[in-house]
């Protein structure tokens, strides 16, 4: 089945056309769709532990304020003045009773409510109704084991459906292992690539590791450094890869929980993750305990991709159609010393951050996938992601839908299948329609 | 020796004040003026002729601090946020840096071919030093221009705080850097390369 409103997307036979990666109006249909509807990181809680606590990022195109209220909660607000839509807050974290307008001084509380207007007796006459002029407060603000994630849309289902299968493999570092944190503030570049070019890189493809990161990889000495310029070919049973009805997805590599972290990491965290694994044996079982010690890359769709263990955590935040803006931080156990959650942080940004030298090898990648878009003949032939496709299963050995190799394209797939889905419907109610046979529809893709 | 890495007022970058107090208790001489800009043309000139091995072994001291810092924006007048401000773009000593300089030699570093061409201007050179101490403190400005593939031109322009020190044979060394990078949201691409 081609999807019912373009050719974008083929489902059933793993493709997808090149303009997907710089196109105006397909663009601007994501912002409408796609980031209009989905659930979007926009924190962790221990970044905004107490009362007035802050931070400003984005939600797709829109700058968002995230405060803690007086109750705990968490609640989301546009970052612009009802008055004449200046910038409300110009920094990116603080604490704060409110917020006030550098323009003309209309003041908001941090629950969202405009409290103060200069001479308002005087100039509105009494006339302002104040009530109606709160900030522009986001639809819903729910937590995944700390991570705060907002929704634009009241119709869209709950965070805990939304990762839905992925969660049976999350659980046992984000909850089960005594939780995680982030550790702020995140490093900020902006790179000339389309947003999904790194969130599909992250969300399924162990293929290009050994290749794209040759010199990386020999230079670091990680645990992956045997896969340095494909010179170890893969074998059975080294990971498995996962897609889900709302297009999240991830990969696992078994064992695999020191990740890029280079020589002087890998014995400490090695031997941090085999103490905590057998410790979870006895409570989530072998297997989910040894998902705990192994390495994920995920992409919780559209925008938020992190590697478990490695401790990578990733907004590609879309600027326009070929520019991203990049957030990373390191993610950490709440239990670990905290001369090792220091360490990791800085062998995050060495190795993902700004100056990273695993990040800058991925960004040539994704700025020349997008750059080539510009080709007018280029941007209307198709991108393959047929890699392991006919394998797939579900209802399995593992939630969701699974290929069983470390090395494919299952996760692309699920995650282009959901994309087409949503970024081509105008509610959540046709998004559901468009998915009620999604496992099938991955099942069933096939080459041509 | 004076820390000049603390002060307290918001409204001033880190050292500042510490540094122009030495500035202006200290009266040095043209030569080691001279000496000291020569060393930094040096390092700017080695870094553009891609020549990192030389830099690595011959401008850092063995116990090198190289930070480049990002620091989230805040107002002035916050004083109940406690959370950490900075994150390290680089915080990098001696081994580290080396095993960036392996990579930017790796003959399967995709991104050094076809090659880049920089060109570093350092400017606005002062030195500050301590009675107690041998070791001088520079100030710089810089801009490193980048230019990769057919279309990419990127400017890379900040303030550098440097120690010196000199090794047995007296020759400079450099034993400390520190950038505040002062552009939030890095617009060049990356910075992988050496400021």
């Amino acid at each position: 089945m081609k999807d019912q409103d373009s050719n974008l997307i083929d489902v059933n036979h793993g493709t997808q056309l090149h303009k997907i990666h710089g196109d105006q109006k397909i663009f601007e249909k994501e912002l409408e769709n796609v980031f209009g509807r989905s659930w979007l990181f926009l924190t962790h809680e221990s970044i905004i532990p107490n009362h007035g606590d802050y931070i400003v990022t984005k939600m797709g195109t829109d700058e968002v304020i995230v405060s803690r209220q007086e109750n705990g909660d968490i609640k989301a607000f546009l970052n612009v003045c009802r008055h004449r839509g200046a910038q409300l807050c110009p920094n990116e974290a603080g604490n704060a009773k409110g917020f006030v307008c550098s323009y003309h001084g209309w003041g908001y509380g941090n629950t969202g409510e405009l409290q103060a207007v200069p001479f308002d007796k005087e100039v509105y006459g009494g006339l302002l109704d104040k009530c109606k002029n709160s900030l522009h407060e986001v639809a819903k603000v729910q937590s995944f084991h700390g991570f705060i994630y907002g929704c634009f849309d009241e119709d869209a289902p709950s965070l805990d459906e939304y990762f839905g299968d992925l969660k049976w493999y999350l659980e046992p570092y984000f909850e089960h292992s005594g939780g995680l944190e982030l550790i702020g503030p995140p490093a900020r570049c902006m790179i000339k690539a389309n947003w999904k070019c790194p969130s599909e890189n992250f969300v399924g493809d162990a293929y290009h590791v050994g290749w794209t990161h040759a010199s990386a990889l020999r230079t670091g000495q990680s645990i992956f450094t045997p896969l340095a310029g494909n010179s170890t070919p893969p074998t059975e049973g080294l990971g498995l890869q996962v897609t889900t009805k709302y297009g999240s997805g991830l990969g696992v590599l078994w064992d695999a929980y020191a990740g890029i972290h280079d020589s002087s990491l890998i014995d400490d965290m090695m031997q941090w993750a085999c103490t905590k694994e057998q410790q979870l044996a006895e409570k989530i079982g072998v297997v989910r305990a040894r998902i705990y010690r192994s390495h994920l890359n995920t992409t919780i769709f559209p925008n938020n991709s992190f590697l478990t263990g490695s401790g990578v955590f990733k907004t590609w935040q879309p600027i326009d159609k070929d520019t991203t803006e990049v957030y990373t931080w390191a993610m950490v156990e709440k239990d670990m010393p905290e001369e090792l959650k220091q360490r990791i942080a800085i062998s995050v940004q060495r190795t993902f951050g700004v100056a990273g030298y695993w990040e800058s090898d991925d960004n040539d990648n994704m700025e020349s996938e997008t750059h080539m878009t510009k080709g007018f003949q280029t941007k209307n032939k198709q991108l393959n992601a047929q890699m392991g496709i006919g394998n797939d299963v579900y209802n399995g050995e593992y939630p969701g839908v699974v290929g069983e190799s470390a090395i494919g394209e299952t996760s692309y797939r699920g995650y282009y299948r959901a994309y087409g889905a949503i970024v081509n419907s105008n509610s959540w109610h046709e998004i559901e329609d468009k998915s009620s046979t999604w496992a099938d529809i991955l099942t069933n893709a096939k080459t041509k | 020796m004076t820390d000049i890495t603390k002060n307290n007022d918001p409204l001033v970058f880190e050292n500042d004040i510490a540094f122009d107090e030495l500035v202006k208790k200290t009266n040095f001489s043209e030569k080691l003026n001279n000496e000291v800009a020569a060393f930094l043309y040096r390092e700017s000139r080695l870094l553009d002729a891609r020549m990192y091995k030389t830099w690595h072994s011959e401008i850092l001291s063995q116990d090198i601090r190289y930070i480049v810092a990002s620091k989230e924006l805040r107002s002035t007048k916050e004083r109940r946020y406690n959370q950490p401000d900075t994150v390290y773009l680089f915080n990098d000593d001696h081994r580290q840096l080396g095993l960036r300089v392996e990579h930017d030699l790796d003959p399967q570093n995709w991104r050094s071919s076809p090659l880049e061409i920089y060109s570093r201007i350092v400017s606005n050179i002062e030195l500050a030093q301590d009675d107690n101490s041998s070791d001088i403190h520079v100030r710089s400005v810089c801009l490193i221009s980048r230019g990769r593939r057919a279309y990419q031109l990127d400017q890379f322009i900040y303030s550098r705080n440097d120690i010196l020190t000199r090794n047995r044979d007296g020759q400079l060394q450099l034993k400390s850097r520190y950038i505040h990078y002062p552009e939030r949201s890095v617009s060049g691409h990356n910075m992988l390369m050496y400021l």
